[in-house]
C-alpha cells in the first residue's frame, strides 16, 4: 500500500506507489532522519507523570532546523503534554524527566522557572488549537502580539508596534493596522489563527509548536494556515506539529512520530510511516481515514457492534425509482442583522429518496445547518417548502407536524450541549420515546436495553450521566435517542466531526450499519469532505446559502463541474491509499 | 467578522443607548410611585388621622375633616393618584406630614449619609473579594477551599447578626470602635464591615470562579508560552475577566446595599434614608414613603445604567452586540 500527498484529484486513478515524501518540491522535503549532533530539538527519554502513572513514556525524537516532525496520534495518547513539557508548561503536578532535553545544544532539563520563561517565546513558540480562546477575548491582537517584544525586547513602544504591524503582514493579514487593533471576537477563524501565529514567531523563535493549529478550521482556511507553517518551516524554523489529522500530517511533515497511550510507537520519514505501516496501531489509524474508502467498506477495524446477523446489503444505489421521503424545493430563509437581513439559504432544492444517504458539504457559514433545520421542521422557511413522504412538512402548524415529528429524527456535532446533563442515558433515551408520556419501568429497562444494544453500548452505562460518557459513547447514546421514536429520516449535523479519527469511524460504521438494517434515510451534512465521499449516495454542495453543485457522490468527487467544489476538493488535504 | 463602526455610527448607537436608558428610567419611576400610592393606601388606617398625630392623638371629626379637604384626601383616588403624578413631574415631592417639611428638603439631608454607606460599603466589598479571588488564584487549592468557604459563610450572614457580633467584638469587648454613630469617620467603620462582607460573599465567588477560568485558559497558557510572568498573566488577563462578572453584578449590589442600609442604620442609630423611610412607614407618612422610595429607584436606575457603561467599557464583547 502505497501513501502519498496530491493536490487533486484526478479521478480516481492512482499513480502508483510511491516510495518517497512525494515529488513536489513545495510540499516534500529530502532530509532523512536527523541525528543527534546536528538536530535543533534533541529529545531523549522523555518521561512526564500527573502523580498516578506516567502520561508520557520515554518518548525520544529529534527535529533539526528547516523540518517538520509529526507527532500524530489519539486525544489522551500524550501528544500535548509532550509538547507542553518541552516549555516547561505540563503543570505544577507534573513530574518531567528525560535522559536528555536539549534545543540547539542548551539543555532544558531542570531548568528554574525564571529559566523557563527565558526559552518560552525567544527559544520556543507556541500556538494552541483555537485561537478564539486562545486569544484573550478581551485584549486586542496587536497587545497580545506586542506581549512578547515587552517582556523580551528593549525595543521602545513604536518600534514595538512597527514590528507588530509588519508580524501581521508577515502571516499574511490584509489591512494589519485596520486588524492589530481587533479582538479574536471580531476576527475570522484564519484571520484569527494568524494572527495567534504571529504572536508565537514575534521573537523569531528557531522552534515552532503548533498544537492542533488547523483542527477549529474550515479546508480553506485550513490550507492557508498549512501553506503559512509550510513557509515558515521553508524559512528555516523547525517545526513541531501535533495533529490528529494524518491528511494534514502527510501534508507538510518529514517526519511522523505516531504516539499511543504515551509512548511513541512507530516514528520515521512521513512517506515510509504513513505508506508502509509496521506497527498494528498505525495500520489502524489510517484505516480509520475515511477518505479513499469506498462507500460501505468498514473504517474501524474492530467491530464494537454487538449484532452477529449478517449486514442486509444495499439497497442498490443509482437507481432513480427510489420513494422520495424528504423533498425541499426552493428553500429560502434570511435572518436580520445589524447591516440588514442576511441570507442564510438562498433558493435551495433537494430530495432525499428511501435508504440513502444526502451529503450536504460547505464551509461554515455556507447554511448548511439553517436547511437542516428547516428540514427538521425546526426553523420556518421564508419561502419555498419541504414535504414529507409527499405531505406538507414546513407550512403546517406545530400541532400537525408534532404528530409526524417521529418520522424525522436528529443526531448534532455536539451531543454533550444537546443532552440535559442531568438526567442518566436510561432518562435520556425513555424521554425521546414516551415523549412525555409515563412508562413502566420494567417496560422502560427493556426499550432502554434494547436501543443502546443498536448501537453497541453495554446496558451497564444506562445509570451513568453524559458526562461520565467517553465521546464516542455519547454520540452512540445521541444515536440512539434519534432512532428511539423508529424514524425513517435522520438528519446527522457534522455527527463525527468532533471525534477522533478511529472513534469517527466507529461511528460512521454504526450509522453505515443502521441505514442498511433499518432502511434509513440521511440527511448528511459536514464540512469533511472525505466524511461526506464515504457516507453519500448524493452529494449537493453549499456555497453563501445555495447549492452549487448536486450530483451523485461519485461524480462531485472524480468530476466536479462547479469552480467552488474543484476549489474544495483542492483545498482539503486528503490522504490517498492506493 | 463585524465591520468597525465609523464615529456617526457609535454616537448612533449611543444615543439609542442614553434614549432606551432614560426611557427605561422614567417607566420603572412611574411604576414605583403608582405601586406605592396604591399599596400604601391598602393598609388600615386613616392618613388624615396620621397627619394629626396618629390614633393616640384624639384628633375631633371636624378636625379630620379639615385635614382631609386640606390635603386633597376627599377627593376620589383617581384624581389624588393624578394630582401626585402631577405634583411630581413638577418635582414636588410634597410636605411630610409627620415632619411638617418639605420631602426634598429631608431627602437633602439624609441622602448623603446613605450614599456614602453604600458606596464605601461597595468598594470594600470589591476589595474584599478581587483579594479573595487573587489570593485563591495565586497560592492553590487550600486556598481557594478556605476562601470559597468564608464566601459562602459572609453571603449567607444576616446584616443584623453581623452588625451585633461585630458591635460585641469590637466596641463593647475590645472598645476600639464606637457602637452608634457619633458623627466620626470611626462611627463610619462598623456600618460598612457589617454591609461589606456579604456582599463581598456574593461578589467573591463569581469573581474567584471566573479568574480561575481565565488563569487555567488557553490564552494564559498562551500568555505563559510567550513568557508572560504569573503576575503578568495575573495582571494583564485575569484580573479584567474577574471584573466584568463583578461590574455586572454591581448595579444590582447597590440595590441591596440600600436595602441593607434600612437595618444598618436602625442598629447604628445612624441618619439615612433607611431609617427615615423606616419611621415613615411607622407613622404612615405617605410623602415620605414615596420620596424615599423614588429617590432610591432613581440612583437603583443611574447605578445600573452606571454598571451597564462600566460593563461596555471593559468587556468589548458587550459591546459588539
Amino acid at each position: 500500500m502505497g501513501v502519498f500527498w496530491r493536490k487533486n484529484d484526478d479521478g480516481g486513478h492512482p499513480q502508483g506507489v510511491r516510495p518517497g515524501a512525494g515529488d513536489d518540491g513545495a510540499l516534500s522535503e529530502p532530509p532523512a532522519i536527523t541525528s543527534g549532533h546536528n538536530a535543533l530539538l534533541r529529545v531523549d527519554g522523555l518521561t512526564v507523570g500527573f502523580g498516578a502513572g506516567p502520561v508520557v513514556k520515554d518518548v525520544s525524537f529529534s527535529i533539526a532546523a528547516g523540518q517538520c516532525l509529526a507527532l500524530v496520534g489519539e486525544s489522551g495518547s500524550g501528544k500535548s503534554v509532550t509538547a507542553r513539557a518541552l516549555m516547561g508548561l505540563a503543570g505544577e503536578s507534573a513530574h518531567v524527566s528525560a535522559d536528555a532535553m536539549a534545543l540547539g545544544g542548551r539543555s532544558l532539563k531542570d531548568l528554574n522557572p525564571r529559566q523557563w520563561r527565558g526559552v518560552r517565546g525567544k527559544d520556543i513558540g507556541f500556538v494552541l488549537q483555537d485561537a478564539l480562546v486562545s486569544l484573550d477575548p478581551l485584549r486586542t491582537v496587536g497587545r497580545e502580539i506586542d506581549d512578547a517584544l515587552r517582556l523580551r525586547t528593549n525595543l521602545s513602544r513604536n518600534d514595538r508596534q512597527a514590528r507588530v504591524l509588519e508580524l501581521l503582514r508577515d502571516v499574511g493579514m490584509d489591512d494589519p493596522v485596520l486588524r492589530a487593533g481587533q479582538r479574536s471576537g471580531e476576527l475570522s477563524g484564519g484571520l484569527r489563527q494568524r494572527a495567534l501565529i504571529a504572536s508565537a514567531i514575534a521573537l523569531n523563535p528557531p522552534l515552532l509548536i503548533a498544537d492542533e493549529p488547523t483542527t477549529a478550521l474550515d479546508a480553506t482556511i485550513q490550507a492557508q494556515v498549512l501553506e503559512l507553517l509550510e513557509s515558515l518551516r521553508g524559512a528555516g524554523t523547525g517545526l513541531l506539529l501535533i495533529s490528529h489529522d494524518l491528511a494534514v500530517v502527510s501534508r507538510i511533515a518529514q517526519q511522523v512520530a505516531v504516539m499511543n497511550g504515551g509512548r511513541i510507537v512507530e516514528q520515521g520519514p512521513t512517506a515510509s510511516v504513513l505508506g508502509d505501516p509496521q506497527h498494528d496501531y498505525t495500520k489502524r489509524l489510517l484505516q480509520a481515514v475515511p477518505s479513499g474508502h469506498p462507500r460501505g467498506t468498514r473504517l474501524s477495524a474492530e467491530s464494537l457492534h454487538v449484532h452477529d446477523r449478517a449486514d442486509p446489503p444495499r439497497a442498490d444505489s443509482g437507481g432513480s425509482d427510489a420513494e422520495p421521503v424528504l423533498e425541499a424545493t426552493n428553500l429560502s430563509k434570511r435572518f436580520p442583522t445589524s447591516n440588514g437581513p442576511f441570507t442564510a439559504v438562498d433558493d435551495v432544492s433537494f430530495t432525499l429518496s428511501a435508504g440513502r444517504t444526502l451529503g450536504l458539504v460547505g464551509e461554515s457559514g455556507s447554511g448548511k445547518t439553517t436547511v437542516a433545520r428547516m428540514a427538521l421542521g425546526l426553523a420556518v422557511p421564508d419561502a419555498g417548502d419541504v414535504r414529507l413522504f409527499g405531505e406538507p412538512w414546513s407550512g403546517i402548524s406545530e400541532k400537525e407536524r408534532r404528530r409526524r415529528r417521529p418520522l424525522i429524527g436528529a443526531v448534532y456535532q455536539d451531543p454533550l450541549s444537546s443532552f440535559d446533563p442531568r438526567m442518566t442515558v436510561e432518562q435520556i433515551l425513555t424521554d425521546a420515546v414516551s415523549r412525555g408520556r409515563t412508562v413502566r419501568a420494567g417496560a422502560r429497562r427493556a426499550e432502554t436495553a434494547r436501543l443502546l444494544d443498536m448501537v453497541g453500548l453495554p446496558v451497564t452505562i444506562a445509570a451513568r450521566g453524559p458526562r461520565n460518557l467517553s465521546g464516542g459513547q455519547r454520540q452512540r447514546v445521541a444515536i440512539a435517542r434519534a432512532l428511539a421514536p423508529e424514524p425513517r429520516i435522520v438528519v446527522c449535523d457534522e455527527p463525527a466531526s468532533s471525534l477522533d479519527v478511529s472513534i469517527q469511524a466507529q461511528v460512521l460504521d454504526l450509522l453505515d450499519e443502521l441505514q442498511r438494517e433499518f432502511g434509513l434515510s440521511y440527511l448528511f451534512i459536514s464540512h469533511d469532505l472525505g466524511v461526506v465521499r464515504h457516507m453519500s449516495d448524493h452529494v449537493a454542495v453549499m456555497q453563501r446559502g445555495r447549492i452549487v453543485e448536486q450530483a451523485n457522490s461519485e461524480q462531485i468527487f472524480t468530476a466536479p463541474e462547479h469552480p467552488y467544489t474543484q476549489h474544495l476538493l483542492e483545498a482539503s488535504p486528503r490522504l490517498e491509499t492506493s | 467578522m463585524t465591520r468597525p463602526a465609523g464615529i456617526g455610527g457609535r454616537l448612533a448607537a449611543a444615543a439609542r443607548w442614553l434614549l432606551a436608558k432614560a426611557l427605561g428610567a422614567a417607566f420603572v419611576l412611574w411604576a414605583v410611585t403608582t405601586l406605592i400610592f396604591f399599596g400604601i393606601r391598602m393598609i388600615p388606617g386613616d392618613p388624615a388621622e396620621a397627619i394629626l398625630g396618629g390614633p393616640g392623638s384624639q384628633a375631633s371629626a371636624e378636625a379630620l375633616a379639615q385635614v382631609r379637604a386640606e390635603y386633597g384626601l376627599d377627593q376620589p383616588l383617581v384624581v389624588q393618584y393624578f394630582a401626585q403624578l402631577g405634583r411630581l413631574v413638577q418635582g414636588d415631592l410634597g410636605n411630610s406630614y409627620s415632619l411638617r417639611m418639605p420631602v426634598s428638603s429631608l431627602l437633602g439631608e439624609q441622602l448623603p449619609a446613605t450614599l456614602t454607606l453604600a458606596l464605601l460599603s461597595l468598594v470594600l466589598a470589591w476589595v474584599v473579594a478581587l483579594g479573595l479571588a487573587t489570593w485563591s488564584t495565586l497560592s492553590g487549592r487550600s486556598a481557594s477551599l478556605v476562601s470559597s468557604g468564608l464566601e459562602i459563610v459572609g453571603a449567607a450572614v444576616p446584616h443584623f447578626w453581623l452588625a451585633s457580633v461585630l458591635i460585641l467584638l469590637f466596641s463593647i469587648n475590645l472598645g476600639w470602635l464606637p457602637p452608634v454613630n457619633t458623627g466620626s469617620a470611626e462611627g463610619l467603620i462598623l456600618p460598612v464591615v457589617t454591609l461589606a462582607l456579604p456582599l463581598a460573599g456574593f461578589l467573591g465567588q463569581v469573581m474567584r470562579e471566573s479568574m480561575l477560568t481565565a488563569t487555567t485558559s488557553p490564552f494564559a497558557l498562551s500568555a505563559r508560552a510567550r513568557s508572560e510572568t504569573e503576575g503578568g498573566v495575573l495582571f494583564r488577563h485575569s484580573l479584567r475577566h474577574a471584573a466584568i462578572p463583578g461590574i455586572a453584578l454591581s448595579g444590582w449590589a447597590f440595590g441591596s446595599l440600600i436595602s441593607g442600609a434600612v437595618v444598618v442604620e436602625t442598629i447604628f442609630a445612624r441618619p439615612g434614608l433607611g431609617r427615615t423611610l423606616l419611621n415613615a412607614v411607622t407613622l404612615r407618612d405617605i410623602p415620605l414613603v414615596t420620596g424615599v422610595a423614588l429617590v432610591s429607584a432613581l440612583a437603583y436606575v443611574l447605578v445600573m445604567a452606571l454598571s451597564d457603561l462600566a460593563e461596555r467599557i471593559a468587556d468589548p464583547r458587550v459591546r459588539g452586540s
